[in-house]
C-alpha cells in the first residue's frame, strides 16, 4: 500500500519566486524508510512541510499538482486532520514545543490524538523513555540543551504512533548513542508498517537502515549523489603554537547550577580543537562562558596572556567570535549581505574581505534575501560568515553542521583551516566525529563536568 | 497544591455576600472571613493586604464628603463645589461598609489565586472555555519565549561587537536596530506556534481532557463551606434580611442579621482552616 | 435593581457574551497563534512600563489588532492582555472590568477599521479618546460595584484623582500609535497574509 503519493507537485513561497519544489512525483510505501538527501536549500524541508499539510497553509505561497498522505488529499483535507495520520518533526525542535514541560508537551500530542485520558501520562512517559529523555521530566523545556530538546520533540512525534512519519534532520543535535538508538527504533517502526521519510545530512548515521535514498536538487527529484566522506586532517602540526586561549580551572554555570566544574586547557595559535561530549554535557555552556555571555563561575580565561574572565562579550569581539547553537533565529538585518557586513562596518574594517566570505560560504546567490526566508542550513552559514567576517583570533562554533550537506561541510573545514593557517585558533563543539577529525588536531571532551584534553586520532 | 474549585467557591461566596447586603455586621463578617482565607494562602501577604487597606480606607473616608444623605447629622458644615461638609452617621456607616466590600473583594480574589494550583485552574478553565483558556495559556508560554528571543537578538548585537551603548544617540541607534527584528520575530513566533499546534494534531479530533485529580476530604469540606456561603448570599439577594442605610439606618443588631453574620464568619473560618491544612 | 448594580452586572454580562463569541470563533489555530503572541507582547509591554502608572501599550496594541485582524481578535487581545498581565501585576476585582474595557477598545477599533485605516489623525484621536474612556470606565465601575455611591459628586471626587493618569494614558496611546501604529498594522496584515496561501487549481499547469 502506498502511504505517500505525489503527482507533479510544485511549491513556491511567493508567487514571484522560483519554484522551491518542481515536478516532484514520489511514492512511498507503508513499511518503507526513504532518506531524502540534497544540498542545503534544495527543498527538503519544503517537501516535508507540504506533505505534512503545513505549506501552503502556514507559509503562504502556491502549490500545484496533487499529493495524498495516508489516503488524505492534501488539496482538500484540513492540516489538522492530516496531522492525525502523519507525525512531523520540525527541523528546529524548539518551534514545535507547545507546553513548557516535557511530559506535558508529549501529553499534548496524545490529547490531540484523542487518547483515553487515563492512558495519556503512562504513554507519554514511555515515549520519553524510548528516546532516553525520562530524566528530563519536570525540567523546563526552555532550559534544556539543544539535544535534550530534540529528544523531547522526537518523543512527542513518536508517542501518538502515526502511520506516516516525516522527520526533518532528526539526528542533527543528538549524540552518537542516542542517534544510533533512534535509528534502530525507526527501523522497528517501519517493520510494523509505518512509512517514514527522513531528511538528513548525516548519511553515515541513517544510511545503512534506509530502504531507498532519494535525491533532491533545487526542488527537482534526482538520483542521490554520493559524496566522498570528509578526509581526516593529513599532517598534524606537532608544535602546539604559542598559547592563544588559556583556561585555568574554569567553571561554567547556567544560572545557579554549575555545569562544567573544571576546565583547564590551552588552545595554541594555528590549532583547532573539537569540543565533544554527550547531550547536556555542557559544551554550549562552556562556549557561552568563553564568549562572555555567561559569567564564569570560577577560574580564569586568558587571551594572549591577558585576563579576560570578567570582560563583557562585546569587548571580547573581535578577538573572540562566537556562533551560538541556534543562530538562525537571532539574525538582525534585512538582507544576508547586511548581516555579514554588520560587524566589519561597525569596526571600520575593509569590506572587500568580508564580502569575499559570501563566495567562500556559498551565500552569493542569497546576498539580497531576508535571512528569515532562508533554509536552516543557509541561515547557519550566514551566522558563520558573520563571525568569520570579524576576522577573530579565536573562533568559537557551537554545532555548526546543522543543515549542512557534505560539500558545505567540506567548505567549512577549508575555511577553518585557512583561519588556522593565518595563525587563528578555533574551538568547534560537534557531534560529528568525521568533521572533528577533518578539521581539528585537539580533542577536548567534557565528561561528567570535567574537561579532558587529548589529541584526535 | 489545592484543587481550584473549593477556594473559588469560598472566594465567590464572600464577595457575593459583601455585595448583596449593606448590613454592617454581615459585611464585617465577610471582611474578617476573607482576611482568614487570605491568611490561609501561602505568603507573601504584605502587598495585597496593604492595597486592600488603602483602597478600603479611601472609600470609607471619601464617602461622607461626597454623599448628601442620611438623617442623623454628626457635623453640620457647608457644602461647596461638590464637596459636602455636612456629615451624617449614615454616611460614615455607608462609607465603612463600601470600604469593607472593596477590601473583601481584593482579599478574597488574591486568596483564591494563591490557594489554587495554577495548572489545575487552567485545566478547569479549559473545560469550560477551551479556546480562551488555550489562548491565554499559549500567550503565557510565549511571553518567556519572546523574552528569550529578545535576549538572543541582543546577544547577537553584542557578538557583532555592538555593546551597551555609551551615549544616548548610540543607545537609540542600537534600539532601532533591534526593533524591526524583534517585532518580526515575535509575529513569526505567533504563526509558528499555531503551525506547531496543528502539526501536533490540535483541532483534528476532540481534545482529550487530562483526568482531574479527585478532591481530598479537606478540599471537599472547603467546597461545602463555599456552597454554604453561596447559599447565604442567595438568601441575602432574595431579601431575607433587608437592610437600608439611607435615609435612616435600620436596627443593626437584629437576631436574623446576627445569625447570618455568625454563619458567614464560621463557614469562612472553617474553610480557611481546612484549606490551609490541605497544603 | 439600582443603577449601580445594573452597571456592574451589565458589564460582567457583556464580558461573558464576548467570551462566548470568542469560544465559538472559527478562526482556527492561526488566529489563535497571532492573538496569543499579541497578548504576550502587550503583557510584556505593560510590565516593562509598570514603573510609570498608566503608561502602557495594551490599549494601542488592542486597537491595532482590531484594525488589522478584526473585532474578535482585537477584543481577545485586549481582554487576554488584561488577564495575563494582572497575574504579574496583581489580580483583583478590577481584572474583569479591565478585560471588558480593553476588549471593547479592540472590538471598537475592529468595527471602525475602514475609517481608522484611512486617516491617521482619526486613528490618533481614537487612541487618545480610549485613553480617557478607559479611566472613566474604571472609575465608573469602581463606584458602581464598591461604592461609595454612583453620584456625580462621588464620580468627580474619584475621577479627579485619576485624571492625570488618564491623560498620561491617552498621550501614551497617541504617541505609540503615531510612532508605530501604521507600520505595525502593515506588519500584522503581512503576517496574516503569510498564512493565506493556497493550491493552484488542478487545471492550471504550474510550468
Ligand atoms: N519562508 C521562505 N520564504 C521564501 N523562501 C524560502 C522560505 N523558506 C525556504 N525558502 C527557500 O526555499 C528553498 C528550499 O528551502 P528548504 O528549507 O526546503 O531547504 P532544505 O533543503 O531544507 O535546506 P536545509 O538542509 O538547509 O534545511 C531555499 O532556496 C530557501 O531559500
Ligand atoms: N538556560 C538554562 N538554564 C538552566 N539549565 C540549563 C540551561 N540551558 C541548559 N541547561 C542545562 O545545562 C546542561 C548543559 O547544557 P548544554 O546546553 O551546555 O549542553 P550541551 O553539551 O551543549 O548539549 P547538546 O549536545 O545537547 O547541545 C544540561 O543539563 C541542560 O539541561
Ligand atoms: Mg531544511
Ligand atoms: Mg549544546
Amino acid at each position: 500500500m502506498t502511504a505517500i503519493v505525489t503527482d507533479r507537485l510544485f511549491f513556491r513561497y511567493t508567487p514571484d519566486a522560483p519554484w522551491s519544489l518542481a515536478n516532484v512525483t514520489l511514492h512511498v510505501a507503508a513499511g518503507e524508510i526513504v532518506l531524502l538527501e540534497g544540498a542545503s536549500g534544495s527543498g527538503k524541508s519544503t517537501l516535508l512541510r507540504v506533505l505534512a499539510g503545513l505549506a501552503p497553509a502556514f507559509h503562504g505561497g502556491q502549490a500545484g499538482g496533487s499529493a495524498a498522505v495516508a489516503q488524505l488529499d492534501l488539496r482538500s483535507v484540513e492540516p489538522a486532520r492530516i496531522a492525525q495520520q502523519a507525525g512531523f518533526l520540525f527541523q528546529d525542535a524548539e518551534t514545535q514545543m507547545v507546553m513548557s514541560e516535557p511530559l506535558r508537551d508529549v501529553a499534548f500530542s496524545l490529547q490531540c490524538h484523542g487518547m483515553a485520558a487515563d492512558q495519556i501520562l503512562p504513554a507519554a512517559r514511555r515515549a520519553l523513555g524510548r528516546v532516553r529523555a525520562e530524566h528530563l521530566i519536570g525540567r523546563r523545556i526552555d532550559q534544556l540543551s539543544a539535544g535534550e530538546r530534540q529528544r523531547v520533540a522526537l518523543a512527542a512525534v513518536l508517542a501518538p504512533e502515526p502511520s506516516v512519519l516525516l522527520l526533518d534532520e532528526p539526528t542533527a543535535q543528538l549524540d552518537d548513542d542516542t542517534a544510533c538508538e533512534l535509528v534502530g527504533e525507526l527501523r522497528r517502526l517501519a517493520d510494523v508498517g509505518l512509512a517514514i521519510v527522513i531528511a538528513e545530512h548525516r548519511h553515515d548515521r541513517v544510511g545503512h537502515l534506509t530502504d531507498r535514498v532519494v535525491g533532491l536538487q533545487q526542488g527537482v527529484l534526482c538520483t542521490a549523489v554520493t559524496h566522498p566522506p570528509l578526509p581526516p586532517l593529513a599532517a598534524c602540526a606537532e608544535s602546539a603554537g604559542s598559547p592563544l586561549l588559556t583556561l585555568d580551572h574554569l567553571a561554567a554555570a547556567r544560572g545557579d547550577t554549575t555545569i562544567v566544574r573544571e576546565a583547564t586547557a590551552v588552545l595554541g595559535a594555528g590549532r583547532i580543537a573539537a569540543l565533544l561530549g554527550k547531550n547536556g554535557g555542557g559544551k554550549s555552556t562552556l562556549l557561552r562562558t568563553l564568549a562572555g555571555l555567561e559569567p564564569a563561575a570560577g577560574g580564569t580565561v586568558h587571551l594572549h596572556g591577558r585576563d579576560i574572565t570578567t570582560i563583557p562579550p562585546e569587548l571580547r569581539v573581535p578577538l573572540v567570535a562566537f556562533v551560538p547553537q541556534d543562530p538562525g533565529r537571532s539574525l538582525l538585518c534585512e538582507t544576508v549581505r547586511d548581516e555579514v557586513l554588520l560587524g566589519p562596518r561597525r569596526l571600520g574594517r575593509d569590506l572587500v574581505a568580508a564580502d569575499a566570505l559570501l563566495d567562500e560560504l556559498d551565500l552569493r546567490h542569497l546576498a539580497a534575501r531576508n535571512p528569515r526566508d532562508c533554509s536552516v542550513g543557509e541561515r547557519e552559514r550566514v551566522a558563520i560568515a558573520a563571525a568569520l567576517a570579524l576576522s577573530p583570533d579565536v573562533l568559537l562554533l557551537d554545532e555548526p553542521t546543522r543543515g549542512m550537506d557534505l560539500p558545505h561541510r567540506a567548505a567549512l573545514v577549508k575555511s577553518l583551516r585557512a583561519h588556522a593557517a593565518r595563525g587563528g585558533a578555533a574551538l568547534v563543539a560537534t557531534h560529528d566525529l568525521d568533521l572533528a577529525r577533518a578539521c581539528a588536531e585537539d580533542r577536548w571532551e567534557l565528561v561528567d563536568g570535567c574537561l579532558r584534553v587529548g589529541v584526535l586520532v | 497544591m489545592r484543587a481550584p474549585l473549593p477556594p473559588l467557591l469560598c472566594a465567590l461566596a464572600l464577595i457575593a455576600i459583601a455585595l448583596a447586603t449593606a448590613q454592617p455586621l454581615i459585611v464585617a463578617a465577610a471582611l474578617i472571613g476573607s482576611l482568614a482565607l487570605y491568611g490561609a494562602a501561602p505568603p507573601p501577604h504584605r502587598l495585597m493586604l496593604r492595597l486592600a487597606l488603602v483602597s478600603g480606607l479611601f472609600i470609607a473616608i471619601l464617602n461622607p464628603f461626597v454623599a448628601v444623605e442620611g438623617d442623623h447629622v454628626l457635623f453640620a458644615g457647608p457644602s461647596f463645589f461638590l464637596i459636602d461638609f455636612e456629615i451624617t452617621s449614615e454616611e460614615v456607616l455607608y462609607g465603612l461598609v463600601a470600604g469593607a466590600r472593596l477590601a473583601t473583594a481584593i482579599l478574597a480574589t488574591s486568596a483564591f489565586l494563591r490557594l489554587a494550583d495554577p495548572d489545575r485552574t487552567q485545566a478547569l478553565a479549559s473545560r469550560i472555555v477551551p479556546r480562551s483558556a488555550l489562548t491565554v495559556a499559549l500567550a503565557a508560554r510565549l511571553a518567556p519565549t519572546l523574552r528569550r528571543d529578545a535576549a538572543g537578538l541582543r546577544e547577537t548585537l553584542q557578538l557583532r561587537g555592538l555593546g551597551p551603548a555609551n551615549g544616548r544617540r548610540a543607545a537609540i541607534r542600537q534600539a532601532s536596530l533591534l526593533i524591526e527584528p524583534l517585532v518580526a520575530s515575535s509575529l513569526e513566533r505567533g504563526v509558528d506556534i499555531s503551525e506547531a499546534m496543528v502539526a501536533r494534531g490540535y483541532g483534528g479530533t476532540q481534545l482529550t481532557r487530562l483526568p482531574e485529580m479527585p478532591l481530598r476530604p479537606s478540599e471537599q469540606a472547603g467546597l461545602a463551606c463555599g456552597a454554604l456561603g453561596l447559599l447565604i448570599a442567595v438568601a441575602l439577594i432574595v431579601g431575607v434580611a433587608p437592610f437600608e442605610i439611607y435615609p435612616t439606618a435600620g436596627p443593626i443588631f437584629t437576631p436574623l442579621a446576627i445569625g447570618l453574620a455568625v454563619g458567614t464568619l464560621s463557614t469562612s473560618l472553617v474553610a480557611a482552616a481546612v484549606l490551609r491544612s490541605s497544603r | 435593581m439600582s443603577a449601580s448594580a445594573m452597571i456592574a452586572v451589565g458589564g460582567l454580562l457583556v464580558l461573558l457574551i464576548g467570551l462566548l463569541v470568542y469560544e465559538r470563533g472559527r478562526g482556527g489555530a492561526r488566529e489563535l497563534g497571532l492573538v496569543a503572541v499579541l497578548i504576550a507582547a502587550a503583557t510584556a509591554g505593560r510590565i516593562l512600563f509598570a514603573a510609570i502608572p498608566s503608561a502602557q501599550p495594551v490599549t494601542a496594541i488592542a486597537i491595532v489588532t482590531g484594525i488589522a485582524l478584526g473585532p474578535r481578535a482585537g477584543a481577545a487581545v485586549g481582554a487576554g492582555a488584561a488577564l495575563l498581565s494582572n497575574t504579574f501585576l496583581g489580580q483583583g476585582p478590577w481584572t474583569p472590568w479591565q478585560m471588558l474595557l480593553w476588549g471593547l477598545a479592540g472590538a471598537s477599533a475592529g468595527w471602525l477599521a475602514p475609517l481608522l485605516r484611512r486617516n491617521k489623525t482619526v486613528l490618533l484621536v481614537f487612541g487618545g479618546l480610549w485613553g480617557l474612556a478607559f479611566g472613566f470606565g474604571m472609575d465608573l465601575w469602581q463606584l458602581a460595584a464598591f461604592g461609595p455611591a454612583l453620584t456625580v459628586t462621588a464620580f468627580v471626587a474619584v475621577h479627579a484623582r485619576a485624571l492625570p493618569f488618564d491623560v498620561v494614558h491617552a498621550l501614551t496611546n497617541v504617541i505609540l500609535l503615531a510612532l508605530a501604529g501604521i507600520p505595525l498594522i502593515g506588519l500584522l496584515e503581512r503576517s496574516a497574509r503569510r498564512v493565506r496561501g493556497g493550491w493552484l487549481p488542478l487545471t492550471e499547469d504550474p510550468e
